[in-house]
């Protein structure tokens, strides 16, 4: 028996505390381990180019807009083309679609990239290879992939087969919506990076495919070469003109018009852009038929409801039959009425004509818009090509090593977001291939579920993120936000366009871009907001230097998971703990 | 300097000597003239002390406890139901080791109603962790308050200081007020050693294991033992300065005393006067008064009582099942000693009743009539 | 949006409370707050248990473990005994549950404001006795399960707010946990305020509420915006201010997300929605004192 064993550290007579509960390992207790986890915005996963708006905007509402700007450019150095042509399927998936209304992604996109390319990302002579590689075009697919592979250091040599830089981009899209300034300042800044450029150098006439053997790699991105035909007799008279070769001549300022009445057949972005630019050529009477209802026509929405305010007709499920002439020119067409079904193998439509439903418009000039073809008879036998352009993997890579392909010369979504995104992959999975390894061990690098790919990940190396995951709408704490309504630039009015050329939409100021940027939500990017630190009833939370900001101690985190429900944008969640 | 003073003025002349800083007091009759009397003295200015009129005696201790916590020097006084109702907070104040001083004034406690002195209240607390501290009358309700500080503040225990309800209260005596600036001499300022500091912030009365809650229980009962020098040290140094001195416990012609009255209290000076009496008729009594209860003085009880042949144990309260609570400690504190007197209990004074001279007289009467007492308890009248 | 609170933690990890308590969350805000020059004193209650065993504490301020019914008690002598040592200065608080602040504290509290003392008395209100193990308090809300109310509670919640402004104190505030810059704001107040100060924190407690552990904020957030628990202050007793506009939302998103009101029928869920109205257009007249 011991009668007395007392051990006191202590001479106080009452219960008078000297330690603290320091001692006590509480996150013993843990269940769930919270985790900082970025993840990728559904804006950034629909995005085929991967930018990232959710960080690009955290910037840009403090007012960072040269931040954003290459945050923006470290996935897509066209910006500022993006901004103003791209269908912007990013809106579609925001998160704050299901609040109020999505964020004017587009908008705040074209604002940060004209505020030019001051901070355009050095490529450090550490960095630099000896590889060489050839780039085939100057379109968006082209310059996407030259820019991205000198970031990544490679000798880049771009062939061009005209004067000018920017294939579809300068020849296709009308200044209204893309201005010549907007488009040089952007390809500018890809040449900043050290890309080499060689014009005139059109691929099977001045460049001959031999000479491009001494690359390590080739991309080739030659785009559209002809355009797609009616198939009605008359097709080539007088006053019969592609949609591709009209935009080309206004925008070489070389069209001459002739006539009162313009007729445009076809649905996507080419018909819209070619009846608005007969409009501003002087024409009184334009009208656009296209195959497809409304709905269905390929073009974006918002510029065809653009070019009705500007008094352009459309009529939609109606097909060609006849182009009547006079004198060797065209006077008017005659269509049938009917319902499009599909498309064949060779792209051509399949319709369901509807009998006894015909009509005829005048048309003193008719512009056919109905698709675009590349031209694939100047590629070696290696090469394999499809009814639509060359057959490349997911990469890019064609069945002939080395040698990758992109944009509107493969089977690829003809939007110009599809083919810098095209480009940018192709660039990866060169450097990858250079460097010996399969274009599948990039695969980390994916945004969410739709093939996007994040270049600043690539570059950047590991960091602690999952782009895989993709913040859902239910993910967001709604008690961290309030209903704002979106903001929408003003546009100029149509009379006033008609008169020129000049840009549209006038397009964000900064006042706009720092409020509309402070509606992101900031889908799965920290904004260092402390939820997760202040609402920790243990204290185990701090802040750090770390790229995430913050660390959590686990001996002390009971793994309440207060911080994963408090965060605003879901960068923490929480994991099982293993036993 | 004398002055005539009551017990209860004499007990408020007292807080205002030892400079207490905070008083926190709910009335109750037979307390009440102190609870008055202070409250004249600080709005007066003659005490620089601040009083919290509370809500409860509850309340009362625990604004003490709070204001003990301070570093400050704090004083109450309840009697009967008002220390019923502080039971909690008086383990507390001794549990967190608060050199609380309160003076109980003995009132026969509820139901039924009434009035009158009667110790059951304060014996009923005496396993609280508080030294007790009974008077005989008004001049030693003074000293005791004087003395109890210097004690608490040393063993770092709160001390109740235990007068009578009106035999000391109300009654008017002649009290000797000692020199302001002796008392200071013989008691120093409260240092505070175990505050509340922002300087140090620590955290007082946190939850126990058994073990640590059983250390602590340990150092409570061996500081109480130490008690029992302190008391006689702090009452030889008083007697020093102020020609006054009362003992743990007080033995009154029991040298050769075959019968021995124990007492406490007021019953004490009655008996003094009892003893002087049959000692003139020849007879052979003593007299122990019991000044200090908690700690039981045990040893020197059985030092007094060495050379008697019968003891008559006289208690003013009753242990409803187990008689006078004096009487049992007694008996208790001979348990060991071999072949000890036998000791009688007598319930005197229950309630108040009067314990006269005569009264005092039969009880020997009884003894010289018995070798033994017939019952464990004797009601008297 | 982004709280912008003091930095400083006068609390150390390690503490024993349950994970995702209410409790703690309101102890970490009150005291960044409040700052060192502070001293608490804690009744039996949660608090205890949070403040760690000893010989450890998780307080980096002085604390003092009372009895049960005696927090404002010894909160009024604290401050009387560092007055009468010249301190001045030290800030003293009251930190109770709902239990010692409703019930067994109620006397003490009630007298200590009566007199005016000069503290803040915090009750940080989890609507039950949790450190018991979930009894019912006058706290406990209408209809809410506890171990004693296995049917529900019978009585509406004690308006504990009103008794406090009946006695005319200089300051008493709703505060919540999901509000913490709020509950900041008010305990500065109240520091600056002499006399008795009273701070009503509504602390969420997973065990007590059946409520998963990580949904305690969100909880008290939707008390306040289903108008359960309004954020308003009173001063001297009449001056009532709303300090937030409730989003007004209906009463079961709050309590479905909690088990002790998994027993309720959706009449008993109107029911307590026009509770919830009728107090609320009462409280509004009050607040109208203000502008009238």
């Amino acid at each position: 028996m011991v009668i007395s064993n007392f051990w006191s550290v202590d001479d106080s007579p009452s219960a008078i505390t000297f330690a603290t509960t320091l001692r006590f390992k509480t996150g013993r207790w843990r269940q769930l381990r919270p985790v900082y986890l970025p993840k990728a915005a559904p804006c950034r996963e629909a995005c085929p180019a991967g930018v990232d708006m959710a960080l690009a905007l955290e910037h840009a509402s403090q007012g960072r807009f040269a931040e954003a700007a290459q945050i923006i450019r470290d996935e897509n150095p066209l910006a500022g083309v993006c901004g103003r042509v791209c269908p912007h399927p990013c809106e579609e998936a925001c998160n704050r679609k299901e609040f109020d209304a999505p964020l004017a992604i587009k908008e705040m996109e074209r604002f940060l990239a004209d505020q030019g390319w001051e901070s355009a990302p050095p490529v450090s002579s550490a960095a630099r290879k000896e590889s060489r590689v050839a780039v085939v075009g100057s379109g968006p697919a082209g310059l996407s992939c030259a820019y991205f592979l000198s970031r990544l250091g490679y000798r880049v040599t771009l062939y061009e087969a005209t004067r000018q830089l920017g294939g579809v981009l300068r020849t296709g899209i009308p200044q209204y919506r893309l201005p010549k300034e907007a488009l040089d300042r952007e390809i500018r800044g890809i040449l900043n990076t050290g890309v080499q450029i060689k014009l005139r150098k059109r691929l099977g006439a001045e460049l001959r495919w031999e000479e491009l053997h001494g690359y390590a790699a080739v991309f080739l991105a030659p785009g559209f070469a002809e355009s797609r035909r009616l198939n009605l007799a008359n097709e080539d008279a007088a006053g019969v003109i592609s949609g591709i070769d009209f935009l080309r001549q206004v925008n070489e300022r070389r069209f001459r018009p002739l006539g009162k009445a313009a007729l445009v057949i076809g649905g996507g972005d080419v018909a819209v852009d070619a009846g608005r630019c007969a409009l501003r050529q002087g024409y009184l009477q334009v009208t656009i038929v296209s195959l497809e209802t409304r709905e269905e026509m390929p073009a974006v929405a918002e510029a065809v409801a653009e070019a009705e305010q500007e008094g352009l007709k459309l009529v939609c499920g109606a097909a060609p039959v006849k182009i009547t002439t006079r004198s060797g020119a065209t006077r008017a067409v005659e269509f049938v009425e009917g319902q499009l079904t599909g498309f064949g193998p060779d792209g051509q439509p399949r319709l369901e004509k509807r009998p006894g439903s015909g009509f005829s418009i005048p048309a003193d000039l008719l512009i056919t818009a109905v698709g675009q073809r590349p031209e694939l008879g100047i590629l070696p036998e290696e090469v394999k090509t499809g009814p639509r352009g060359i057959l490349v993997d997911e990469w890019g890579q064609t069945s002939l090593a080395g040698v990758y392909a992109g944009g509107d010369v493969t089977e690829a979504k003809g939007t110009v977001v599809a083919a810098i995104a095209s480009g940018k992959k192709a660039a990866l999975a060169i450097d990858r291939n250079l460097a010996g390894k399969g274009a599948e061990e990039i695969s980390q690098i994916g945004v969410g579920r739709k093939g996007s790919m994040s270049f600043a990940l690539y570059i950047n190396g590991e960091e602690p993120s999952d782009l895989s995951k993709v913040v859902t709408f239910a993910d967001i704490n709604l008690d961290y936000f309030e209903n704002q309504d979106r903001l929408d630039p003003k546009k100029a009015g149509s009379k006033k366009r008609l008169a020129s050329f000049a840009e549209v939409n006038l397009g964000f100021g900064a006042e706009d871009a720092l409020k509309e940027g402070a509606r992101c939500f900031n889908c799965g990017h920290c904004t260092k907001c402390d939820n997760c630190l202040i609402f920790c009833p243990d204290m185990a939370i701090t802040r750090d230097g770390s790229v995430l900001g913050y660390q959590i101690n686990y001996d002390y985190c009971k793994g309440c998971a207060l911080c994963a429900q408090e965060c605003p944008r879901r960068v923490v969640t929480t994991i099982e703990e293993q036993p | 300097m004398n002055m005539l003073l009551t017990g209860d003025h004499a007990v408020a002349y007292g807080v205002k000597l030892v400079k207490v800083e905070v008083i926190a007091a709910y009335p109750i009759t037979p307390q009440t003239p102190i609870y008055e009397k202070l409250s004249d003295l600080t709005i007066s200015g003659e005490l620089n002390a601040r009083m919290i009129r509370v809500e409860s005696e509850q309340s009362a201790m625990a604004a003490c406890m709070g204001a003990s916590l301070a570093g400050a020097r704090v004083f109450t006084a309840t009697a009967s139901q008002g220390l019923a109702m502080m039971h909690e907070l008086l383990h507390f104040a001794a549990g967190d080791r608060l050199p609380i001083v309160m003076v109980n004034v003995n009132r026969s406690i509820a139901a039924p109603w009434s009035f009158w002195s009667d110790q059951t209240d304060s014996l009923s607390q005496r396993d609280t962790g508080w030294v007790q501290i009974y008077s005989e009358n008004n001049q030693e309700a003074l000293d005791n308050l004087i003395q109890a500080y210097r004690v608490a503040e040393e063993v770092l225990l709160p001390v109740m200081v235990v007068i009578e309800a009106f035999l000391i209260s109300h009654t008017t005596e002649p009290v000797e007020m000692p020199d302001p600036q002796q008392v200071d001499r013989y008691l120093p300022p409260y240092s505070g050693q175990y505050r509340l500091d922002v300087n140090d912030p620590r955290t007082i009365g946190s939850t126990t294991t058994q073990e640590q809650y059983r250390e602590f229980r340990y150092k409570m009962q061996r500081d109480m033992e130490t008690v029992k020098g302190v008391v006689e040290k702090a009452d030889r140094e008083f007697k020093e300065i102020f020609n006054r001195g009362y003992g743990l416990v007080e033995e009154y012609q029991c040298h050769d005393a075959q019968m021995v009255l124990v007492t406490s209290g007021t019953i004490a000076g009655t008996a003094r006067d009892v003893v002087d009496e049959l000692r003139g008729k020849g007879k052979s009594v003593g007299l122990v008064k019991i000044r200090l209860f908690r700690p039981f003085p045990g040893e020197r009880i059985r030092q007094a009582l060495s050379g008697a042949s019968k003891i008559a144990v006289l208690d003013r309260n009753v242990s409803l099942g187990h008689g006078g609570i004096f009487c049992q400690e007694v008996k208790a504190a001979l348990a060991n000693v071999v072949g000890h007197a036998p000791v009688f209990g007598f319930l005197a004074g229950v309630g108040g009743c009067d314990v006269s001279p005569a009264l005092l007289e039969e009880v020997v009467e009884y003894m010289e009539k018995h070798t033994q007492p017939k019952e464990d308890y004797i009601w008297v009248r | 949006m982004k709280f912008q609170l003091p930095e400083t933690d006068l609390i150390y990890s390690g503490h024993p409370a349950c994970p995702g308590c209410g409790a703690a969350l309101a102890l970490r805000f009150a005291l960044k707050a409040l700052g060192t020059k502070v001293m608490l004193v804690m009744p039996a209650c949660c608090a205890v248990v949070i403040t760690g065993p000893y010989p450890t504490t998780c307080m980096k301020v002085p604390v003092f473990h009372t009895a049960f019914a005696t927090a404002a008690a010894v909160a009024s002598g604290l401050k009387h005994g560092l007055e009468a040592k010249g301190d001045y200065e030290t800030t003293v608080v009251g930190w109770a549950g709902d239990g010692g602040t409703y019930d067994i504290g109620f006397q003490a509290l009630s007298g200590a404001v009566d007199r005016n003392e000069d503290f803040i008395y915090v009750c940080y209100d989890n609507e039950g006795y949790m450190n018991t193990g979930i009894q019912k308090s006058s706290a406990t809300p209408w209809k809410a399960w506890t171990g004693t109310t296995p049917y529900g509670k019978d009585m509406p919640k004690k308006d504990m707010m009103e008794i406090l402004a009946a006695h005319r104190i200089p300051y008493a505030a709703n505060a919540s946990v999901g509000f913490p810059d709020d509950l900041i704001r008010k305990i500065k107040k109240a520091m600056s305020i002499r006399g008795s100060k009273f701070i009503h924190i509504l602390a969420p407690c997973p065990p007590g509420w059946k409520s998963s552990d990580h949904l305690t904020v969100k909880l008290a957030r939707l008390a306040v915006d289903t108008k359960i628990f309004p954020l308003y202050e009173v001063e001297a007793g009449w001056n009532y201010t709303i300090n937030r506009v409730p989003k007004g939302l209906p009463v079961e998103e709050y309590l479905k997300l909690q088990g002790r009101y998994s027993h309720l029928s959706e009449q008993e869920m109107r029911d307590i929605q026009q509770q919830v109205d009728w107090e609320w257009e009462l409280l509004l007249k009050k607040a109208g004192m203000n502008s009238g």
